[in-house]
This record gives C-alpha cells, sequence and structure tokens, in this order.
C-alpha cells in the first residue's frame, strides 16, 4: 500500500483521479462519464463509506467529489473534512439539493447546487485539477 | 458490474474499461435495476450472487430474465452453489464466474459472452 507520503505526491504530480461520492446512482453515472469523457479517470462510490475506503486505500485522488446527503455513517461534510485533514492536497467539491445554511466549509474548495449544470461543473473540476498540478509544480 | 464491495468493484470496472468497455457500477441490486429501468444500453449484467438487501443476483439475474430478456448475465460466486442454482438463469458454461475474481476470467468469459450473442443473432 503505498504510504501517504507517496500518494501526496501522485495528487501534485498530475494523477487526474476523480473520486464521485454520490448515492443516486443516476447521477453518479451521469457526472462520472461526463467526467471520464474529458480523459479523467473517475472512481464511483455510493456513500461516503465507500469513498473513505477507497481514500484508505492505494488510489491516488486529486478531487473529491461528494454529495453533502447520503445514506450511510457519515456525510459529505464528515467525509470532507476528513481528506482536508489527512488529504490536503486532494481538492473537494461539495453537491447539495440545499444550499449550505452557513459559509463553505474549509474543507470545500466550491459547492454546486443541485439539480446543477453538468458542464459547469467538469469545468469547475478541471479547474480545480489544474491547480493540483500547479501546486505540485511550485513544491 | 453489480459488486458490494467498492475496491473489489473499482478494480475489475476499471480493468475492463482498460479493455475498452463501458462500465456502469452498481453498488446493490436496487441500483441495477433503477439503472436498468431508465433504459440504459445493457448488454451484460455482471453480478455477485450474494448482494445485500432484500434482493441478491439470484434474483436480480430473475428480475433481468423477465423486464431485459436481451440482456446476458453472468452470476459471480461460490461456484459450486452458482452453478446448481443458476443453471437456467444463465448461458450454460458462459454464466458463472468464481470469486475472488480474476480480471483475464472475467474478460474473456466477456469476450465469449458477446461472441455467442452475435453468433446466435446471425443464425
Amino acid at each position: 500500500m503505498k504510504s501517504s507520503v507517496a500518494r501526496e505526491t501522485a495528487v501534485q504530480e498530475g494523477h487526474r483521479t476523480v473520486l464521485v461520492a454520490e448515492d443516486d446512482v443516476l447521477v453518479r453515472l451521469m457526472i462520472a462519464d461526463a467526467l471520464r469523457d474529458q480523459g479523467l479517470t473517475v472512481i464511483e462510490a455510493a456513500n461516503a463509506d465507500e469513498a473513505l475506503s477507497v481514500l484508505q486505500s492505494s488510489a491516488a485522488v486529486s478531487l473529491l467529489l461528494t454529495d453533502i446527503q447520503m445514506p450511510g455513517n457519515m456525510d459529505g461534510l464528515v467525509l470532507a473534512a476528513f481528506v482536508h485533514e489527512t488529504l490536503p492536497a486532494t481538492k473537494v467539491i461539495l453537491t447539495s439539493g440545499v444550499h449550505p445554511k452557513d459559509s463553505l466549509p474549509a474543507a470545500a474548495h466550491a459547492f454546486f447546487l443541485k439539480p446543477y449544470d453538468v458542464t459547469a461543473l467538469v469545468g469547475q473540476v478541471k479547474e480545480l485539477l489544474t491547480d493540483c498540478e500547479s501546486d505540485g509544480k511550485r513544491r | 458490474m453489480v459488486e458490494a464491495d467498492v475496491l473489489v468493484r473499482l478494480s475489475i470496472s476499471q480493468y475492463l474499461r482498460d479493455c475498452g468497455y463501458r462500465v456502469i457500477e452498481a453498488a446493490s441490486t436496487d441500483e441495477a435495476i433503477l439503472v436498468l429501468q431508465d433504459g440504459v444500453r445493457v448488454d451484460i449484467v455482471l453480478t455477485d450472487v450474494q448482494m445485500p438487501g432484500a434482493m441478491d443476483g439470484f434474483g436480480l439475474s430473475q428480475w433481468v430474465r423477465s423486464n431485459r430478456p436481451g440482456i446476458e448475465v453472468i452470476l459471480a460466486g461460490s461456484v459450486n452453489r452458482a452453478v446448481s442454482a443458476a443453471a437456467d438463469l444463465c448461458e450454460e458454461n458462459n454464466g458463472v464466474l468464481a470469486k475472488p475474481y480474476d480480471p483475464q476470467v472475467v474478460l474473456d468469459r466477456i469476450r465469449r459472452l458477446l461472441a455467442s450473442r452475435a453468433d446466435r443473432r446471425r443464425d
């Protein structure tokens, strides 16, 4: 299993892998297809527990796109906080059908209200991944 | 690809995508049925026999047979149990896979199943 340092390096070197955590399978399929059409590697998780299993494995995830409300032991906000604490090089986009009551948590780089414009979301993913590569080159 | 273990699902799905297939992932039989009911084009359903929830892989196979009869089904699991119980649900010799998955075996089965289906359509 890759060490956390090795994974952070992989993220910074521009490995373009997006982890999509979304419990609505048709929404998950739609966004995963749209991201794969852009040449990205997409890992799909049906809930935050699955996403956590992926993040704790050797997969080098450059960006987490997660819905907030999902069934299971944790929601997208807790998942985003985990990434913020343990995988700081990994960007996070939150989605929800409800506007957040407070300002965007520090763990998130962007928020999309559902139903979202897929083209706009894909554009934001690509922009954040470009930032990942820039962050890596500056180190 | 219907599989409740995300790391197994991820591994086999990515392998099949690298081989050129479009792979739709379902974490449960409920998700699989939602996809199939949506009319998404599916040629093969590869499903674990043991799935959490009200419907297992056998139930899903029966659902596919009743509602989307043109779709081939591959069941995966304990081979002895799957073979004896699934003989009428899958094409003979092609329908059952042993777990843990061997990616090359999965690929060979898919290729054989699609080739077999193409031959049947020509006849």
